[in-house]
């Protein structure tokens, strides 16, 4: 089925990108209508695909293959590079998930009053190359989109950005930069050791492919490369195929992220103008998570189970540590980027967990952060753009003069703290449960794990207590700027709240997607 | 209507009165609030009172909520006799304080915010009742915690209401954080978390990753940890210590939530899990209820806040009943907790009407004398505290009467040396003197007394007799003079909301509610419905009385002793005085708290945090040991440094390979080319145009080559 339903994903915006690019400065007023119309259009488009995709089909679906590169490798071989796009399950819902936030993103962008043209351009160009990272069946494709995300990425931190931008940016893109380097390393040495059987014999040579469907296959992989099952080679002194997993393995941690690789988030955050923050947070950090699953568990599921044990301490760590940095932060973004690391680490431990329960739950996990802290981090942009400032000292008894906005924090720290009916208990709750029903990891990991969620609820509801509650009081010349939430703020933050509450009641809508690609991953 | 459908309008029209009272906030009708959420509640009532009766049947119905791979966990509704108890209980208390609620808040600002806060909370806890299994019991769990959260911190503006919710939610947090791992463990054993799966013959053998363990000791401490959420929820030894905080909120709050309804959210998990509970597990619970119940009294004892001294009782009475549901007389347990949820609401309403007569003044030694003021408020408080006392022709007389019973059966079947007689003993101890404590209450909240300090207080059981007579005319007459009306329409004309809502559940306290025969627990057909014990010892209630007479006798002088003192300006000193303090403030265990807390947080502003609620700064001011700076620290000391580190080794790294890639790759690479340069710039000077020159060059050139060839071959 050639639909190029998921195409458009990747085109529409691409083609948005460039005309914005070439409109006239008068045409000023019309690149965030543009960009706005645009971000609609996706919306109907997922609309389209949630509508007609069928959730017990366990492969990929809508799948779009074009033949896009055939390179001769001497006489014998011949490497085969795709365009091909297709969903399964758990790419529906990261797609879901970053279409909802990249609609939502682009009406926060509206605040943003300088240089326009070149600001929606790169946003959409980031629009693209981001769902392009999630439909991607090319092993070869995604490594385009998830390098080429970085370009814009940079540049939207470093002209749009605080005070720190440039330094933040360089460090954002270095770190990135490094893990890409290592998912490279391991993108070539998988290509050269799968074949596709049903070209090889059609070519009568070797044909060395990058599809995603070839590369989980492990009946694919050819005797005696580099990493053949049977005989093992070692680089140094390590297995090849245990090395190559570690190396996605900090490659991903690194855009996840974990500790200790998670410095650069604090800092991109915090710098990172508000849309850009929501980005970042709500969907960039999951395709971290995502190329675990889809690549290093997917690819070497042999090994991965054995990593079990050292996945999940990382994730435990990454919980507390993570926890614990956020209760001693004065500044909210801050705050929010460290809890950001304390929720992702639920992820990892899912992922340690190997096992159904806390697959599922790592990825409703991501999916819920994705909505829970880009509400966050629009939450601290009501804030700045009112005052310039988000120090949480600055600010007492906001409840009084800023109802609506009040009730919008409440629905989403208690949504991060892990309140039931909301989703981030969810993904909390079952992460947890899949770690306590995993046997390669011992108990006491996620009875401690079960410690990030208290420590969750002191330091948002601390902070929520002195920004919130109280007699009313900030310094003098904020005091006039501090107004309750506008029209725009309220659709926001509300369309989020309402999305967590619904997968919060019924989180069987997104479990029934991803289920069964999780149980064909164990399969 | 089936039950499905009558379950689902029920609970909805209370969701519905929540998200339609918040969005009432600038509207005309804010006014109204409480008559649309009283009419919520009758609606709710009437509802309910449609579902069938208490039968041995249960009604079980599910629906399909989650589904991960070989794990499903259904969304089920379970009606059994105590669900059914349960969902009525709280629908009529809630009810009664609504109506409270309609006169004690008619001037705040947030009062759809209140009644929205309480149906959403009537929702929860009706949600709880009706769950079928464990998940979604922990969802509605941490929803009353939640509404408790909003309804203490209700008066935001107050510092002390706010940090008496944080530390309320926290304190829950940590319970929480133990019931979700004594869930795990369950799934682990049984394999499902439904409550129908959850007895001994469905232990999943073969599938425990705990060294040291039995099945049986892992069985026990599953239900310990479950019990761990127990003692947050029902404000168990050690995590009690938010209750008396949590009397910030609006005092009809406190009534439904944490006295009657949300409290005893703990006691009904212990019941639904009973089956499971082994007798290691048990014990334990036994012991930790009674030792509560001791504790509490005692420090009930020495409250001079009229809440206070409630709060207390309230934890006291929890622990009562959580040591009926560790010895494992489910019924008596869940009877005490159906009789306490009526006369501890009343008590806490009347509390409520003594408050908003003085102006909210909570101090009970600068009230007195309001035998007459608050006559109708005076005989429900005595009526709801005789029941709390356990004195005959009370409901408290019947529960009290069998939870003993059971205490001293369970206490004494394996003759008197066990540790197990420590139950009934801290019992009966905790009888003595919450009769102690209520007596005290009395005494200085309503009798009469001389208002002058200076005088002696001679206040003589004479003159306060006097004063009930007078107050018992004054009810007949009740400031209506004119004689042609009847006493009674004129009684029944005069009572505010107020006296309304706190007889209804005085005559709920009474007797004849649970059962035929007021003296004897036996013909209660409460009980009847679950397996009662076979043993009755007769000398219990006559122990009781005893115990009621002595405390009588003390409390009685010693209150009055108190007073003077108060009067006169003394203050106890040495080792009294040490006592005293110690007994007040619950035994410093709040200050433990504190201490670990600050382990983890440094702030400047002390009084503003988290779990520092109801505790004054004294004493806490050297403060070593950190460790969330600490960890901020290694954070930028560490992790970050070492990241600089080695960014900044890249960069001299970088450094020098510029450095040679200036001078001595691009140098070898200048150098050529200037030699190159150099070279051309002095063959240029030899050309200078002069053809001679050239042709000379030519010659000697050829010259040369034809040298060379004549050399060479």
């Amino acid at each position: 089925m050639q639909s190029g339903l998921l195409s458009s994903l990747i085109i529409l915006p691409l083609i948005a990108s460039m005309v914005i690019l070439l409109l006239p400065e008068s045409y000023k007023g019309s690149y965030r209508w543009i960009s706005l119309i645009v971000q609609v259009l996706l919306l109907i488009d997922l609309g389209t695909l949630i509508g007609a995709f069928e959730p017990n089909h366990s492969g990929y679906q809508f799948l779009e293959h074009f033949e896009w590169i055939r390179l001769t490798l001497g006489k014998t071989s011949i490497l085969s590079i795709d365009y091909i796009v297709g969903i399964d399950g758990l790419s529906l819902s990261m797609v879901a998930l970053s279409v909802i936030i990249f609609f939502i993103a682009n009406i926060s962008s509206f605040s943003i009053n300088k240089k326009e043209k070149a600001y929606y351009s790169l946003f959409l160009l980031l629009t693209a190359t981001v769902i392009g990272c999630f439909i991607a069946v090319d092993f070869f494709l995604f490594f385009i989109f998830f390098e080429f995300m970085l370009l814009p990425m940079y540049f939207l931190i470093g002209i749009w950005g605080g005070p720190n931008k440039a330094y933040a940016s360089l460090k954002f893109i270095i770190y990135t930069l490094v893990g890409s380097v290592m998912i490279l390393v391991v993108m070539i040495a998988l290509a050269m050791s799968n074949v596709d059987e049903f070209f090889t014999s059609e070519y009568k040579r070797t044909v060395f492919s990058f599809d995603f469907r070839i590369l989980s296959d492990q009946a694919n992989l050819l005797k005696g490369s580099l990493l053949n099952i049977e005989t093992p080679i070692k680089i140094f002194g390590v297995n090849a195929r245990d090395f190559m997993f570690i190396l996605l393995f900090i490659g991903f941690g690194i855009k996840l992220p974990m500790v200790p690789f998670h410095t650069w988030l604090p800092d991109a955050h915090v710098e990172a103008p508000t849309p850009i923050s929501v980005v970042l947070a709500g969907v960039l950090l999951k395709i971290g998570g995502y190329g675990l699953i889809r690549i290093a568990y997917d690819f070497f599921p042999d090994v991965a189970i054995h990593y079990g044990l050292l996945i999940s301490i990382i994730g435990l760590i990454s919980i507390l540590y993570g926890g614990f940095n956020a209760l001693a932060q004065k500044d909210l973004k801050k705050l929010i980027a460290y809890s950001s690391i304390s929720h992702m680490g639920f992820v990892l431990l899912g992922f340690g967990a190997f096992n159904i329960e806390g697959f599922n739950g790592a990825i409703f996990q991501m999916f819920s952060h994705g909505l829970l802290s880009s509400m966050l981090f629009l939450i601290a942009g009501v804030l700045y753009d009112r005052t310039k400032n988000r120090e949480i000292d600055n600010f007492k008894g906001l409840a009084k003069i800023m109802p609506i906005f009040t009730v919008l924090v409440t629905v989403a720290f208690f949504g991060s703290l892990g309140l039931p009916s909301l989703s981030g208990f969810i993904g909390e709750f079952f992460t947890l449960f899949g770690s306590f029903q995993a046997n390669t990891v011992p108990k006491v990991i996620p009875i401690l794990g079960v410690l990030g969620i208290v420590l969750s609820a002191i330091y948002l509801l601390w902070t929520f207590q002195k920004m919130f509650f109280g007699e009313f009081w900030t310094k003098d010349e904020f005091q006039n700027n501090l107004t309750d939430l506008n029209q725009k703020e309220i659709l926001m933050l509300g369309i989020l709240g309402i999305l967590t509450l619904l997968f919060g009641i019924f989180p069987n809508i997104l479990f029934d997607v991803i289920n069964p690609t999780v149980i064909q991953l164990f399969g | 209507m089936n039950p499905e459908s009558i379950i689902f309008y029920n609970l909805f029209i209370y969701l519905f009165g929540f998200v339609l009272l918040l969005s009432l906030n600038k509207s005309m009708f804010k006014q109204l609030s409480g008559w649309i959420s009283i009419v919520i509640s009758v609606l709710g009532i009437i509802f309910s009172s449609s579902l069938q009766g208490p039968s041995t049947e249960n009604f079980n119905i599910s629906y399909n909520w989650l589904h991960l791979g070989e794990t499903r966990i259904n969304f089920t509704i379970l009606i059994d006799n105590q669900t059914y108890f349960m969902y009525i209980l709280v629908q009529v208390i809630a009810f009664c304080v609504k109506l409270f609620s309609t006169k004690y808040l008619e001037h705040d600002d947030g009062i759809n915010r209140y009644f929205a806060f309480l149906n959403l909370f009537v929702f929860s806890m009706l949600g709880l009742v009706l769950a079928g299994n464990l998940l979604q019991m922990y969802l509605f769990w941490e929803l009353i915690g939640f509404c408790s959260y909003l309804l203490i911190g209700f008066w935001y503006t107050k510092k002390a209401a706010n940090s008496a919710a944080i530390k309320a939610f926290l304190i829950n947090r940590m319970g929480d954080a133990f019931l979700m791992v004594g869930i795990f463990l369950l799934f682990l054993i049984y394999g499902n978390l439904d409550f129908d799966a959850l007895i001994p013959q469905n232990i999943n053998k073969n599938a425990f990753g705990f060294p040291f363990l039995s099945s049986q000791g892992l069985q026990t401490l599953a239900v310990l940890m479950i019990f761990g959420g127990v003692t947050a929820k029902s404000a168990q030894l050690p995590l009690q210590i938010w209750l008396p905080d949590a009397m910030e909120g609006p005092t009809p709050a406190s009534a439904l939530i944490h006295a009657a309804t949300m409290v005893v959210a703990g006691i009904f998990l212990l019941g639904r899990i009973s089956p499971i509970i082994t007798p290691d597990a048990g014990l334990v619970i036994a012991l930790t209820g009674a030792l509560t119940s001791v504790l509490a009294a005692i420090s009930a004892v020495f409250q001079y806040d009229i809440k206070k001294v409630l709060a207390y009782s309230t934890i006291s009475q929890l622990g009562f009943m959580v040591a009926g549901m560790g010895m494992g007389a489910v019924g008596a347990s869940f009877f005490h907790l159906a009789t306490h949820a009526f006369f501890k609401a009343g008590l806490f309403l009347c509390a409520g009407a003594v408050i908003n007569y003085m102006h909210h003044e909570q101090d009970m030694r600068k009230m007195g004398n309001l035998i007459l003021k608050l006559p109708v408020v005076f005989y429900a408080y005595v009526i709801c505290a005789a029941s709390l006392m356990g004195l005959p022709f009370t409901s408290g007389f019947l529960s009290k009467d069998s939870l003993l019973n059971a205490a001293v059966a369970f206490g004494t079947k394996n003759g008197l040396k066990e540790i197990k007689l420590l139950v009934p003993v801290m019992m009966g101890i905790t009888s003595f003197l919450t009769s102690f404590y209520m007596i005290r209450q009395l005494i200085m909240v309503f009798f009469q007394r001389q208002e002058s300090p200076v005088d002696k207080i001679i206040s003589s059981t004479k003159r306060t007799f006097d004063g009930v007579i007078k107050s018992f005319q004054k009810i007949l007459n009740a400031e209506n003079e004119s004689l042609g009306e009847d006493r009674l329409t004129n009684f029944v004309r005069n009572l505010g909301m107020f006296e309304v809502s706190i007889i209804g559940l005085t005559v709920c306290s009474t007797w004849f509610l649970f059962s035929s025969n007021p003296f004897s627990f036996e013909e209660v057909w409460f009980l009847e419905v679950f397996q009662s014990e076979e043993t009755h010892f007769s000398w219990i209630p006559l122990a009781v009385g005893m115990l009621f007479i002595l405390a009588l006798l003390i409390s009685y002088n010693t209150t009055y002793e108190e007073l003077r003192r108060y009067y006169l300006g003394e203050y106890k000193t040495g080792n009294q005085r040490r006592f005293y303090l110690l007994a007040k403030n619950h035994f410093y265990i709040d200050r433990i708290y504190k201490r670990l807390f600050f382990m983890f947080v440094k702030s400047g502003e002390t009084t503003n945090m988290p779990m520092t609620a109801g505790l004054s700064d004294k004493g806490l001011k050297t403060r070593k040991f950190e460790i969330a700076p600490y960890f901020q620290l290694i954070e930028t000391n560490i992790v970050d440094r070492l990241i600089t580190k080695i960014s900044s080794l890249v960069l001299s790294l970088s450094n020098y390979s510029s450095k040679i890639d200036d001078k001595i790759l691009d140098g070898s690479v200048l150098g050529i080319s200037f030699g190159l340069k150099n070279l051309g710039d002095k063959i240029r000077k030899s050309q200078s145009g002069q053809i001679q020159l050239y042709i000379l060059g030519m010659v000697v050139i050829i010259l040369c080559i034809v040298f060379i060839k004549i050399i060479i071959f």
